[in-house]
């Protein structure tokens, strides 16, 4: 009895080990999205944690984890045409791999609709992708909302779709008469759950093996995307859903979401953010707006409102200018997407004034290992991949404070020696002045400014190549990078774009790292830009003036930029404007501010405001709304500024009149490039102007000519007149002799 | 020739009573039969010499406008197929190439131009083509490089220099990189003037040709703006001296034209000496002697040649 038991135990037991061993091999159903993966799995494969409203799946394997795993962010929440960063570990090497967007509403996965055609939205609706010898990748994939509205007669509304990899669907919205096709296959992807859409990644190597790019259980893995309600789920808040300048909506769509969830009534602000600083601070000006938000008040042009309307600045955010890119590089013929580009001011001035149209055109330097070699590509040089051959540059056409960020920057910050990529070893050192490359680039023709090109708008100019161009939103920069990037067929290249940080994360862009005073070249991150806010000076304004040549930060992003709210200190605002303006800027810090419990929210781009700098915009929120005699303190030198700012004063209540004397300082000085510093000795002159000179063998061709004529003039007379004299001796000596002579006219004739 | 037969014919004339006469016979013959002391000098010989000289220098007129066409587009072809050789690593490296050496190629579509440029800028050097000023910038840097071109002579490549006009564009290609340059600037500076060779801190090229075909006093210039981002190099320490800019010869060829010239006198002499002496052997002396002196008299010319300005 005992025996038999024992018996039917073991066989239990084996059974129950079979099946869960058969269970823990088979494939996971599609829809592994289901589950974010845990940190630990994640670093087992080499990845970073999951981000915040990302998704981050594996994809289906025999055996857990070894088939890479992807991570996707954002996903949830996303705006109308946002980006979504893919980031994928743990692949084979070299593994091409098929992106698409799907629509999720076929259960079966085999049988879903995906975008395969083009749109002037979504430029690439579906990609395909190979990983580098570690076997990751990154890439960016643009999300598209299309809502369906079944009220409406209007036929192909949807997103044009079909299975992939199954011939014979081609996109067809109408039948021959002109009435629409039920079977037109096409789809919508909006918040409702019965348009749910998904990125679907294909690995055509797993699964059957048959190389299908037809998603499948076994060979694919979906990332579902939820799209941002209209009221951001909060009924209360006004939803900003515009496109700004500087991620201003971005910024403040959050702090409303923000608020919503914590139960409150939402932020309302009643400001247009559509439009850039310059005009927002023009319509505070005019009184049309109660507050305006900028990210470049320490700009010229801004500065004439803020000095002569005594405006006050709130910073309410960190974030950066960018370059912004899209890139391409290839391994033996097979392009990818670019990982990495390092870029100092001068590769940006060439990049941006258009004239730096090829990595190996012109960017030529004292290099360690010989008199000339290219920056470029001795800097961003990776093993066993060719860099771009086209280089593009798309820029705003408009004011905008991306555009002085950078142009200041150009202008200020020293030439520096850079340690080439690993690969190539040594360093080089430019010796040519931004402000060369800016005002070459700009005017070709002539006719450029003294001193530096500065200020917030490009000049007027002729684009000089095919990859350049002008846009006004970031989103046509945006698009055009994405269209540039896949019409290069001739091979890789890179287009370039300069955006606003979190502008550039909403649109999939990649960063470039650029060239700080230290010579180190950092990418924007929450930690570069909290260490490149040290370098700034404060003014009573509370407006912050980066030093481009303070190289005490050694990690420090250079660009960094402070995202601030602009509000009148004029008496004669009203009780209630002041209440309304201070509860608003509170709500914001509340929702956004380190520490806060909703810190976490901010978007990509957007890095909450140090101590210091959150303590100082509090102060200016109690006291300086309405309040002409206020001024500003500097950020107190504490942990998070304290190595940094070398302006800034341990003096806290520094004031109005000694801040002022230090921006008008900086500013003239940038007017007149007088920060760059000199150029090195082998790009000076060592000698100077001298004066024209002529010879006298500048006569000697003319003298020749008639020296030689007159010669042969007069040999040729001496020679007659002696041929007559010989003549007339010989007649002479004829008619003495009185015998008959030779003709002498024929000798002289003959001579 | 027929001259130097003639004379030998009026020699034998008088002496040997067969109709010739020589001048110094003559000169006795007619002292003898006049019985007057005096000498009277034939200016037969001064003549011929004047002459001899006078069609020399003509001569010399032709080797300028005709060989020196010749010897420029030859120096160009094989200059230009330097970069397509081996010797080509040298140019295209990007090191200061020597004096003489192809340094870049000048392309000005709107003048049709399309000339190797070749290192320095004495009459030397753009005898071969258009000159790269050494002591100047390189193209692609910062700082004003200078091309010197002859207006007149060696192909006159710079012939039409001042139908450029501002806002055209044209290419360096040098070992540096290729460079677009759009025109800025043109005019023309007289003897006195600052110099358009002289430097600047911008990136920029100065093309300059003589201000006038023959005799220039002063200097027809281009200068343009370059606008590919420019590079760094080693900049010339010392200012350039005059033979390098434009208005000067190549001092160089001065004792090489003296001795040329003596040994061209002196070859003449040793061929009228071989015509009279070998009176009875015209052909060979004329077959031997005259390749001789064409050699010579080429070799000479090809000195005097670069005495003369460098962008005539």
């Amino acid at each position: 009895m005992k025996k038999w038991l024992l018996c039917v135990m073991a066989g239990i037991l084996l059974v129950s080990g079979s099946f869960l061993s058969s269970s823990v091999n088979e494939p996971p159903p599609a829809g592994a999205a289901s589950g974010n993966l845990s940190d630990a799995q994640l670093q087992a494969v080499g990845a970073p944690p999951c981000p915040v409203s990302g998704t981050c799946v594996a994809m289906p394997c025999p055996t857990p984890l070894q088939c890479g795993v992807v991570e996707a962010a954002p996903t949830d929440g996303i705006g109308p045409d946002q980006w979504v960063y893919l980031k994928l570990y743990g692949f084979s090497p070299s593994a091409i791999l098929q992106v698409d967007y799907c629509s999720l509403k076929n259960a079966n996965p085999s049988d879903r609709l995906c975008a395969f055609q083009g749109t002037q939205i979504q430029a690439i609706p579906t990609a395909t992708i190979q990983t580098l010898g570690n076997g990751s990748i990154n890439y960016s994939f643009q999300a598209q909302q299309n809502v369906e509205d079944p009220s409406s007669v209007i036929p192909c509304t949807g997103i044009g779709g079909q299975i992939p990899g199954v011939a014979g669907q081609a996109f067809q919205c109408l039948n021959l008469d002109g009435t629409a096709n039920p079977d037109f296959k096409q789809f919508y992807c909006d918040q409702s759950g019965n348009n749910n859409c998904a990125i679907v990644l294909v690995n055509p190597a797993l699964g059957s093996g048959n190389g299908s790019i037809t998603p499948s259980s076994s060979n694919s893995v979906v990332i579902p995307l939820t799209f941002e309600s209209s009221t951001g789920n909060c009924a209360q808040a006004t939803q900003l859903i515009t496109e700004g300048e500087a991620g201003i909506d971005l910024l403040l769509n959050a702090a409303a979401m923000a608020t919503c969830r914590n139960g409150g009534a939402g932020v309302v602000v009643p400001f247009n953010t559509t439009i850039n600083g310059l005009e927002a601070l023009d319509q505070l000006e005019k009184g049309a707006v109660q507050m305006a938000f900028t990210d470049d008040a320490q700009g010229a042009s801004q500065q004439e409102y803020m000095k002569r309307d005594g405006f006050l600045s709130i910073p309410i955010a960190l974030s950066a200018t960018t370059v912004g890119y899209r890139g391409q590089m290839s391994s033996q013929g097979t392009t990818v997407p670019q990982s990495g580009i390092n870029l100092s001011s001068n590769m940006v001035a060439g990049i941006i004034a258009g004239v730096y149209s090829t990595p190996q055109s012109t960017d030529i330097s004292k290099c360690t290992f010989g008199d000339y070699c290219q920056l470029f590509s001795s800097l961003n040089d990776q093993a066993g991949y060719s860099q771009a051959d086209f280089l593009g540059a798309y820029l705003r056409s408009d004011t905008s404070g991306t555009t002085d960020h950078t142009l200041s920057w150009i202008c200020k910050s020293p030439a520096m020696t850079m340690d080439f990529a690993a690969s190539i070893g040594g360093s080089g050192i430019e010796t040519v002045a931004g402000e060369e490359i800016l005002l070459g680039g700009f005017y070709p023709g002539g006719g450029a400014p003294n001193g530096c090109l500065l200020g917030d708008q490009f000049p007027a100019f002729v684009a000089q190549n095919q990859f350049f161009g002008e846009f006004s939103t970031t989103s046509q920069q945006s698009l055009k990078l994405t269209q540039f990037i896949a019409s290069c067929s001739s091979g890789p290249c890179d287009g370039f774009g300069l955006f606003n940080w979190a502008e550039a994360a909403y649109y999939g862009l990649s960063f470039s790292g650029i060239q700080n005073a230290s010579s180190n070249f950092v990418a924007p991150s929450n930690e570069s830009i909290t260490a490149g806010v040290k370098t700034c000076t404060w003014d009573g304004d509370g407006v912050c003036t980066p030093d481009y040549t303070n190289s005490s930060q050694a990690d420090g992003y250079p660009m960094t930029t402070v995202i601030s709210a602009v509000v009148p200190r004029n008496p004669n605002l009203s009780e209630a404007d002041k209440a309304n303006i201070k509860t608003a800027l509170t709500s914001i810090l509340d929702a956004t501010a380190s520490g806060t419990s909703n810190s976490a929210v901010l978007p990509t781009g957007m890095v909450p405001l140090p101590d210091n700098i959150l303590a100082m915009s509090r102060d200016e929120i109690a006291n300086g709304v309405g309040n002409p005699s206020y001024s500003a303190p500097n950020p107190a030198p504490n942990s998070s500024s304290k190595s940094g700012s070398q302006n800034s004063s341990s003096n806290s209540s520094s004031r109005f009149s000694s801040s002022l004397g230090s921006l008008n300082a900086s500013a003239a000085g940038a007017g007149k490039g007088t920060s760059k510093p000199a150029p090195t000795p082998s790009s000076s002159p060592t000698y100077g102007p001298f004066t024209l000179s002529a010879s006298m063998s500048r006569l000697m061709l003319p003298a020749t000519m008639v020296a030689g004529a007159l010669l042969a003039i007069l040999g040729a007379m001496m020679m007659i007149m002696s041929a007559a004299r010989r003549r007339l001796d010989a007649r002479v000596l004829s008619e003495s002799l009185g015998e008959e002579t030779q003709n002498p006219i024929d000798v002289g004739d003959e001579i | 020739m027929t001259v130097l037969e003639s004379e030998q014919d009026l020699k034998h004339t008088v002496v040997e009573g067969d109709g010739d006469l020589g001048d110094g016979d003559v000169e006795e013959v007619s002292e003898d039969h006049e019985k007057k002391p005096r000498r009277r000098i034939d200016l037969l010989v001064p003549g011929l010499i004047i002459t001899v000289l006078g069609l020399s220098l003509i001569l010399f007129v032709v080797y300028v406008f005709a060989f020196t066409n010749l010897k420029e587009a030859r120096a160009q072809r094989q200059l230009l197929n330097v970069f397509t050789t081996p010797a080509g690593a040298v140019p295209l490296s990007g090191q200061l190439p020597p004096d003489g050496a192809p340094a870049a190629i000048l392309t000005i579509p709107s003048l049709d131009i399309k000339e190797v440029v070749v290192q320095g800028s004495s009459a030397t050097q753009t005898a071969l083509g258009p000159g790269l000023m050494t002591q100047a910038a390189r193209p692609g840097t910062i700082g004003n490089a200078v091309i010197l071109g002859r207006r007149t002579t060696s192909g006159a490549p710079f012939k039409n220099l001042s139908n450029l006009q501002k806002g055209q564009g044209f290419t360096i290609a040098s070992g540096l990189g290729s460079f677009n340059y759009v025109v800025t600037r043109t005019g023309t500076v007289q003897a006195g003037a600052q110099d358009p060779a002289s430097p600047v801190n911008k990136a920029q090229v100065t093309l300059m040709t003589s201000s006038e075909p023959y005799g220039a006093t002063g200097t027809t210039y281009v200068v343009a703006r370059q606008t590919n981002t420019p590079g760094a190099a080693e900049k010339p320490k010392y200012q350039p001296a005059n033979y390098q800019r434009g208005l000067s010869g190549d001092p160089a060829a001065i004792p090489a034209s003296i001795i040329l010239g003596v040994l061209y006198v002196l070859a003449i002499i040793a061929t009228v000496l071989a015509y009279r002496r070998y009176r009875h052997s015209i052909w060979t002396v004329y077959v031997l002697s005259t390749p001789i002196l064409l050699a010579i008299a080429f070799w000479w010319f090809q000195n005097l040649y670069l005495l003369l300005p460098a962008t005539t």
